[in-house]
Formats: structure tokens, sequence, C-alpha cells
């Protein structure tokens, strides 16, 4: 059925309708051919081994190829003087064709999985940013996107800071209520050089109509660092794969993140710290509440190479369960193939503390109100940095809200 | 004026009579100490006020300006007026100070319809903090992570300060402060005792007694109050120790 759904000419009608040139054909052929490749996930495969998706079926989505609504915001005349480029995929191509050729799908980390073979063949939309050697963004980059109706989206972002380059980029993802489906599967691709830092902050609250495949990569050259931040709220099953390389040595990324689950909602989250050369620091923090009927998975993979020497690499997860059937399975894993490294990792499981609640309502806070403060504060912790402020707040008052449904 | 009356209350914990029948009426404007040896149900006895689930009460009544407050919830305690600080506040990283104090005072005071303007809030909070003078930082640390016996103190008697109860529980105060923490909590404690507050000191040692002069002393010893005075038992209890109290139930048996 997949066949008949994602074909050549759908591939050909996108060619038309970005312009694009035969170069991008070419690889989309490729891709898709990886595509039909790939056995479709089954919990036979370690990747899916706690994730059953044999619920998604495409003949749900009108897959015409369409995109979602996109706002962008943060970019200014004299940013665009200094040579940083802020605009959709879509124009990057025509405008900038020869950034896009070299880095786009460019990276050799040898990932691809059939969903991923997919994003490749079939991407049509998305953001492109660039920011030149030693430019220091002073506004906060945001992309909010809202998707509309029933869909298959597939939007790339690719986020390029050369040398001394500075940036924090915010995307927000919601969906418009109605009795449709779609299914997003996305890519974000992180290129960052020496010395340049990146915040990437990502907060999705959609409606339940959304089932959502993400892949997300970062190439962390020497002294650069790399922050995500996602928060995960809305969906009915939502998958993210972050892989951070740190190529460079002095590089260093910190990877936080939250998921709120409730009802029948399914998250699946991995994060891993790839450790390619010496004196390189991850530090990974993910936690998660889980109520309802939800099923969740957390994947953590510390890998350090041969030449990895004095790395530190730090992983913790914590579970709060808020519901006696909801799920949630923890499987944090170290490879480690050298020695005078600090890496360590560890999840903890609990549920809402019995005392803390009674303190609180000693103070005429009640059940309701009490169990809202605390998940919240659970939660916040790793958000608690974060450079986009107004995001913050405005996740912490969605998080507060869920904890209402 | 209001009154707490507690009368011929038993309190199982987990199985084991704790509280064996006890008597005691305190009203707003009074200062009461409660003292007695570890172990004899000044803490059990706190908390069944206020209602912790895993304190069953098995007989006897708690009545708050005149409601029976034994099928009420520890929160709704808490908005008529009652207010106990504890012997070991809950640490809970993530919710700053002000956040909860704010939400707390909107619960006990306020309606979800009428919610207090953020800036009276701070206002009240900063006025609070100057009388007991409590550093301004405080307000945006997490709830008692971090603090210092000392400092988790001054947080209970700020919180008391915000929300005015009529009736406040302090349970052990003074336990693990030294002489400067105690002195400066001891003034908190006398700053907003008045006509419109009823105070019980719980406590194992009388030394806090030195700072804050009670009306009246009662002794708790097995899980009833055995004695009941004037200020002048807890100085002989200072002098004496528990042990006139022991001699004194041996006769009466």
């Amino acid at each position: 059925m997949l066949k008949t759904i994602f074909t050549e000419e759908k591939i050909e009608k996108i060619r038309g309708s970005l312009k694009e040139d035969n170069h991008f054909f070419e690889k989309r052929k490729l891709s898709l051919d990886s595509f039909y490749s790939y056995p479709l996930p089954s919990n036979k495969s370690e990747e899916w081994r706690y994730t059953d998706i044999s619920f998604l079926d495409f003949s749900k989505f009108d897959n015409d190829i369409k995109n979602p609504e996109i706002k962008m915001d943060g970019f200014h005349d004299l940013l665009k003087e200094k040579g940083v480029i802020f605009t959709t995929i879509i124009e990057a191509i025509s405008k900038h064709p020869e950034i896009i050729k070299e880095y786009l799908f460019s990276k050799k980390d040898n990932y691809e999985d059939k969903f991923l073979a997919l994003h490749k063949a079939m991407w049509n939309g998305g953001v492109f940013i660039y920011v030149p050697k030693n430019v220091e963004v002073d506004t906060i980059f945001k992309v909010k996107y809202n998707v509309l109706e029933s869909s298959s989206l597939f939007n790339h972002t690719l986020i390029i800071l050369e040398q001394g380059a500075s940036l924090t980029y915010s995307e927000e993802h919601t969906s418009e209520k109605g009795d449709y489906e779609a299914f997003r599967c996305d890519s974000v691709e992180v290129y960052a050089k020496e010395n340049s830092k990146l915040n990437f902050n990502n907060f999705q609250n959609w409606n339940d109509n959304i089932t959502n495949v993400s892949y997300w990569s970062a190439r962390v050259s020497r002294d650069a660092q790399v922050n995500w931040r996602f928060s995960q709220l809305g969906g009915k099953f939502s998958r993210i794969k972050i892989d951070t390389h740190l190529d460079g040595e002095g590089s260093n990324s910190t990877n936080k993140g939250l998921v709120y689950a409730n009802k029948n909602q399914k998250f699946d989250i991995t994060t891993n710290p790839h450790h390619h050369v010496r004196n390189t620091i991850s530090d990974v923090l993910v936690k998660g509440a889980f109520d309802g009927e939800s099923n969740s998975v957390y994947r953590g993979l510390i890998l350090i190479d041969e030449e990895g020497k004095e790395t530190q690499s730090y992983l913790s997860n914590h579970s709060l369960m808020l519901s006696e059937n909801a799920v949630s399975n923890t499987i944090p894993s170290l490879k480690i193939e050298t020695d005078d490294v600090r890496a360590s990792h560890g999840a903890t499981l609990g549920k809402i503390d019995k005392d803390h609640l009674f303190y609180l309502k000693t103070r005429g806070i009640d059940q309701k109100s009490g169990e809202r403060l605390l998940i919240t504060a659970f939660l916040k912790e790793t958000i608690d940095d974060m450079k986009d402020v107004e995001l913050k707040e405005k996740i912490i008052l969605e998080i507060e809200k869920k904890t209402e449904k | 004026m209001s009154k707490l009356e507690i009368k011929d209350l038993h309190v199982n914990v987990e199985e084991k009579e704790v509280l064996k029948g006890v008597n005691l009426t305190i009203e707003q404007g009074k200062i009461h100490a409660l003292m007695g040896p570890n172990g004899s149900g000044k803490s059990t006895l706190s908390f069944a006020v206020m209602g912790h689930p895993k304190y069953e009460i098995t007989k006897g009544e708690i009545i708050f300006d005149g409601k029976n407050v034994l099928d009420l919830a520890p929160e709704e305690r808490a908005r008529l007026g009652l207010f106990l600080s504890f012997q070991y506040p809950s640490e809970i990283s993530g919710v700053s100070l002000s956040n909860f104090l704010r939400t707390a005072l909107n619960s006990v005071k306020y309606t979800k319809e009428k919610r207090i303007p953020v800036m009276e809030f701070r206002k009240l909070l900063m006025e609070k903090m100057d009388l007991l003078k409590i550093d301004k930082s405080f307000a945006s640390r997490y709830l008692n992570e971090g603090f210092s016996g000392g400092e988790k103190k001054r947080s209970e008697i700020l919180q008391m300060a915000i929300l005015e109860p009529k009736i406040a529980i302090l349970d052990e105060t003074d336990s693990g402060l030294d002489v400067d923490a105690l002195k400066i909590v001891s003034n908190a404690v006398n700053t907003l005792a008045g006509p419109e507050m009823g105070i019980l000191i719980i406590t194992h040692y009388q030394r806090i007694l030195h700072h804050v002069k009670p009306d009246v002393v009662h002794i708790m010893y097995d899980g009833r109050i055995v004695k009941t005075s004037g200020p002048e038992l807890a100085m002989k209890i200072e002098d004496e120790g528990y042990d006139f109290i022991y001699k004194e139930l041996e006769k009466e048996v």
C-alpha cells in the first residue's frame, strides 16, 4: 500500500513545486529506494521493542504534498547585512543552492531507518538558518508550526553556525483541533563549527490527532556547544531520536527534555551523545510524568570511541508515575571503548510524595492544585535554564493546564 | 473569638494507640506551651489536628469555631484558620517560596474568581520579610531546598505571617537551632503573637520559653495531658526535669 502513496510521481511533484535541480531529485530517488528496502519497524528490532506502531495507517492521511502553517520571527536588517540567513528551506534551495547541497544530509553519521529514508525522499518544507563567522545573533529566532489539516508533513530544519557564531533558536509546534489525522516525519540537522554556540529549544503541544517521528542530529566541532531543550506534551504518538556527535576536542553538549503524557498518548525518546574525540563533555537530563494509560519509552546511550579519553558524560532520567495504568520504560546504557573517562547514568521512578502533598494541603492548597504544583516543579527542572524565557513561561503554563485534564 | 477544642482525642498510628484521650482548649490571643518527653505524643497531636491521613482518630472530637473539623480535609482546616509549623518541613525543588506562598494565600484567603494581584502580593511578602528580618533572596529560592535548620523554621514562620491563622501550632520549632537562630525565630513568633492569634508551642526543651512567654503550660505524658499550669511549670521542669511529674503520676496510681 505504501508504494501507492509514496511514489516517484510524488517526488516529481515536489521537484516541480520546489523548482529544485537534479542533484536533489536523484538523492530523493535513492532515498525512496532505501525506504522500500527497510522493513516496517516492529518490536523485533531493538529500536522499536517498546513501541508498537501497528496503529500507523497511512491511508488515514491525506497524502497530498502539503505544508503546515509557518510563522518566523526574530530576523532583522542588521543581521541580514552581516550575512545571516533565516528563511524557509524552499526559498533557500533557489537562493542558496550551493550551501544546501553542501550540507543537506551530508553528515557521515551512517544512521538511517525507514522513516528517515522517507523523510529524505519527501522533504518539502522547513527552515534554513546560516550564521556567518563570529556573528552573534542578538535576537531569538522563533519558528511556529501549526498543522491545519489531514496531511503527511516532511519538514527539514538545517542550521549552520560558522566559527565563533552563536544563536538561540526556538520552535513551537501546534495543531488545529479537528476530526482529521496528520503524520509528521521531520528532521533537524545542526552543524556547529569551531567555538560556535547553539541553544535549540523545541516545544510541541499538538492535539491528539498528530503522529510524529523525528530525527535530530548535530555535529559539534572543536570548542563548540549545542544545547538541546525539548518539551513534549501533545500528540497521539511522538518519537524523537537525537544524536549529538562531539567531533572536536573541547566540544560540549547539554540535552534536557521533558515529556508529559496522559490518556493514551505514546512517547518514544532517544538521546545519544557520541564522544568521538578526547576531552568532550555531555550532560543529559530527561524527565517524564506519566498519567492515564500512556505508554512511553526513553533510551539514552553514552557512546565513547577509542579516541575519547578525558571525556565526561552524564545521563539521568527521572519518571514520575501519576497513574497505576501508565507505563514507562527506561533504558540507559554505556558503550565505552577507552579508559580515563568519567561517565555515569542513572534512572529513578517514583510517585508524588504524599508528605509533600500533605505539607501543601496544610497551607490551604487542595489536592488538585498541590499535584499541579508538584508535577510542574518536577518537570520544569529541565527548562529552568532555557534562554527563551517567553517560551519557558508558556511551557510551564501549558504543563499546568495539562494537569487539569 | 476563635477557639480550638480538643476533646477526649484518641489517635492510632499504624494500629497502635498513641493518643489516649487528650483534652485541650486553645483560645485566640493566648500562648500555650505543650511540653513532654520524647514519644509522649506531642507531634501526633499536631498532625491529627491538621488531618494527616496516617493518623487515625478512633474517638473524640476536634472542634474549631464550633465546627467539628474531623470530617474536613487538611486544606479546609487551613482555610478555617488552623496552621502547623512543621518540625521537618518538606523540601520541594522547583517550587519557589514566593510562588508557593502566593498559591497558599490565594487558597486560604481568596477565591478562584478573586485572586490577590501579583504586585499587591509582592508588597505583602516584602513587608512580612522585613518584619521578620528575612533576607529578600529567600523569596526566589526553592521551597526549603538546601535551607539550614534555622532558615527552614524562619520559612515556616514567614508562611504563618502571610497566612495569618487564628490558631497556630509550632511543632518543635526550637529543635536543631543554635542560640542565635532560636532568638531570631522567637522574636518572629513574639512579633506575630497578639489578640488575633492563638499559639501552641510544642517543645521538648524549655529553652524557647525563655524567649516566648506562654500563658499556660501543659505537660503531655504517654498520650495524655497530665498537668496544666501557669508559666512557672516550665521553670520547674527546667530545674528538675520531668521526674517530679512521673513521681506525681505514680502517687496517683
